[in-house]
């Protein structure tokens, strides 16, 4: 079978060059451009984005390693959340703003890398992680909120997310080395 | 203060490193470096989350119902991990492109942010994170401070890739 020209294949070549038009677009509008060009927006903006996935991403580990039952256990998960929830939603917010921005200067490059591929699927995955926690799970958290060690599916959220977020960094910081 | 400093005496230091084997094979190396880096990111990661969540508390923003030393007590085995995480893989990229770091001004405001937050890691910040009777006042010194000098350090560390 030639895997190569089947009707799978031939879609997602139709697709991807139709993201890939749009993306080549996207990067040589005035606004990619402009920030492409830039002297100091492109790395003001650049630094913003590492420093608001650290202080995210260090603030996601935390509730985590709390529902892996690694720290804080002798407080509610409910408590380590609330204690962490607005400062994550503002970094992540901030890591979104500027990363679109990235993207939107250098989309041309960033579309086609592997790697950028890879930090959007971890992205994804993380978001699916988070959703199923949030709907399916968290149902149930009267009965865990103070468990010192979560049962197994609390301690697999935590592990989960830990493990997409890891390859959400590695990927983009990977994906910078391929451009 | 860094600009008074003359480094220049540094340079034999710095011109040696390129000659280890260690930084020769990273830098012979098409992939060492850029998976040291991304370690170097999680040590970030960690140092940057952890003092976050410690300022937080010492300024009543996050965690009140916790005692600040309870706070302390948890997050720092990661603020140690993180340190050291960064230590290990920054000096093995320092001595992969010795040359380059010695000739890169925000390398060593880095330096600088970084000496400088070590130094207050194990003084002003451990006193303040070690009594449960930290007030506003030095609290907020402290977490302050904190955050500028880790911030500032992660901050300049990204300006050494460009500049």
């Amino acid at each position: 079978m030639d895997f190569s020209n089947s009707a799978y294949m031939q879609l997602y070549d139709k697709i991807n060059g139709y993201l890939l038009e749009k993306s080549i677009a996207l990067a040589n509008s005035s606004f990619g451009t402009y920030i492409r060009e830039s002297i100091w927006e492109f790395p003001v903006i650049e630094g913003i984005h590492v420093l608001s996935i650290a202080m995210s991403v260090g603030m996601i580990l935390w509730f985590d390693l709390r529902l892996m039952g690694v720290n804080m256990r002798h407080r509610p998960v409910s408590e380590v959340f609330r204690g962490v929830y607005w400062w994550m939603v503002g970094g992540f917010t901030a890591a979104i703003v500027s990363g679109v921005i990235l993207f939107w200067a250098e989309a041309d490059r960033a579309f086609p890398n592997i790697f950028a591929r890879f930090k959007f699927m971890g992205l994804l995955f993380a978001g699916l992680n988070i959703l199923y926690f949030h709907n399916v799970t968290q149902k149930s958290q009267s009965e865990w909120d103070y468990a010192a060690r979560p049962p197994l599916k609390v301690r697999m959220a935590g592990f989960m997310s830990i493990t997409w977020w890891v390859i959400v960094i590695a990927a983009g910081r990977l994906m910078a080395y391929t451009f | 203060m860094i600009a008074m400093i003359d480094k220049s005496i540094l340079l034999p230091l710095f011109e040696w490193m390129a000659t280890t084997s260690l930084g020769q094979s990273i830098s012979n190396s098409k992939y060492a470096f850029a998976v040291i880096e991304v370690f170097h990111l999680f040590g970030i990661i960690l140092l940057l989350g952890s003092t976050s969540l410690m300022a937080l508390r010492l300024v009543g923003l996050g965690m009140k119902q916790q005692k600040i030393t309870d706070v302390a007590r948890s997050v720092g085995w990661y603020t140690f991990a993180g340190l050291l995480t960064m230590l290990v893989t920054g000096g093995m990229m320092m001595v992969s492109i010795p040359t380059k770091y010695y000739h890169s001004a925000p390398f060593w405001w880095k330096m600088g942010f970084f000496w400088t937050g070590v130094l207050f890691h194990f003084t002003l910040y451990r006193k303040a994170t070690r009594s449960d009777r930290t007030g506003l006042l030095l609290g907020g010194i402290t977490a302050a401070l904190a955050i500028i000098l880790w911030y500032g350090t992660g901050a300049f560390g990204r300006a050494i890739g460009f500049y």
